[in-house]
């Protein structure tokens, strides 16, 4: 697993911020602080965090309400709200809503990190799906109709043959085609070809006989 | 095709099965549930349960997170593989083992004591998704 990450500290307790800097940065995590939510909102433009720990009670917006907030800006980091006792309505909402997890004061060291591990491995697979996702639709932008079609009869499983027949052109032709949507693709096999517009949900139904 | 439709849709909620170890919560649950014309079938582990949901077509779950007799996690898996909502109910104010129940699949979690009110509101947003 990669190490470090960039943290996001929210919480208005100062020895609670200057604790969790501490413990993180003992881990090679380094953190930055904020005493409420205002004062992220107006000090971070540019929010590319690994995770943020957001202390549910805070004076002026309080925790929740900046979740909902980032939430609404469609914000792609885990959220882990840090809690004290008792406060599982609020929790459980939270995490219905799609908060990463909960610290509940007091905490231990160990669990900390290995929530904050959590959390950052979580949005660093995230943003490899995303990336790979957006990777395999450029290649797939860079296919010409007509190997679209091939490539949808590829991945149905159907030979050659039986594509060109489909598509009313000569076997040959299609073995064209097919060569040119495996360069394309990136795809050693045709298997992987399946996977990867399996991970693009393209050609869900297998193919078919639209298209003719 | 479950046993469900033995008993005519038109005349009853739905179904629920009910995991409750204090006696006197469990028959307080009970006539509220039968109060909204619930069929309510009672079970103490997770083996119970199991045959339970593949006897009945339950709408859900309720159960306590520390049944006696088996684990919260246990009980989860066993409505998951039959693609059952469940809602916990505990009472040790334990966030995290509400935060997880939650985080692997659990409908709600309601912390004892709760109001009446709010377990029939999930329960009927539970009747129009089932």
């Amino acid at each position: 697993m990669r190490r470090g990450g960039r943290i996001c500290i929210i919480d208005d307790d100062e020895a609670i911020r200057e604790a969790l800097r501490l413990l993180l940065s003992a881990a090679g995590i380094s953190s930055h602080l904020y005493a409420s939510a205002d004062e992220f909102l107006a000090r971070t433009d540019n929010r590319l965090f690994d995770c943020v720990l957001l202390d549910i009670r805070m004076p002026g917006m309080d925790g929740l309400g900046l979740f909902q907030h980032l939430l609404r800006e469609r914000a792609q980091y885990p959220v882990i709200f840090i809690t004290g006792h008792g406060d599982i309505p609020l929790a459980v909402g939270a995490i219905k809503q799609g908060a990463f997890d909960f610290l509940t004061k007091p905490f231990r060291e160990g669990e900390l990190l290995e929530k904050v591990n959590a959390a950052i491995q979580h949005f660093r697979d995230q943003k490899d799906q995303r990336e790979l996702r957006q990777e395999l639709s450029c290649r797939m932008e860079s296919c010409t109709p007509r190997e679209r079609d091939v490539m949808r009869l590829m991945v149905a499983g159907l030979h050659n043959k039986d594509i060109g027949e489909e598509l009313q052109i000569s076997p040959r032709t299609v073995e064209i085609h097919r060569a040119q949507v495996m360069a394309k693709m990136q795809a050693e096999s045709l298997p992987a070809l399946v996977r990867m517009t399996a991970s693009l949900g393209i050609f869900p139904d297998g193919g078919g006989d639209q298209g003719t | 095709m479950r046993g469900g439709t033995v008993i005519a849709a038109n005349t009853t909620t739905g179904i629920l099965a009910l995991l409750e170890p204090d006696d006197s919560v469990r028959d307080a649950l009970l006539t509220l549930l039968h109060g909204q014309g619930w069929v309510v079938e009672v079970a103490t582990d997770a083996k119970e349960l199991g045959k339970l949901l593949q006897a009945w077509d339950v709408t859900a779950v309720i159960s306590e997170a520390s049944m006696p007799g088996a684990a919260a996690s246990e009980i989860l898996g066993v409505c998951s593989a039959r693609h059952v909502p469940v809602i916990f109910t505990g009472h040790d104010q334990r966030v995290q083992a509400a935060v997880d129940l939650v985080r692997q699949g659990a409908d709600d979690y309601l912390d004892k004591p709760f109001s009446h009110q709010r377990l029939l509101d999930l329960l009927n947003r539970l009747t129009r998704a089932h």
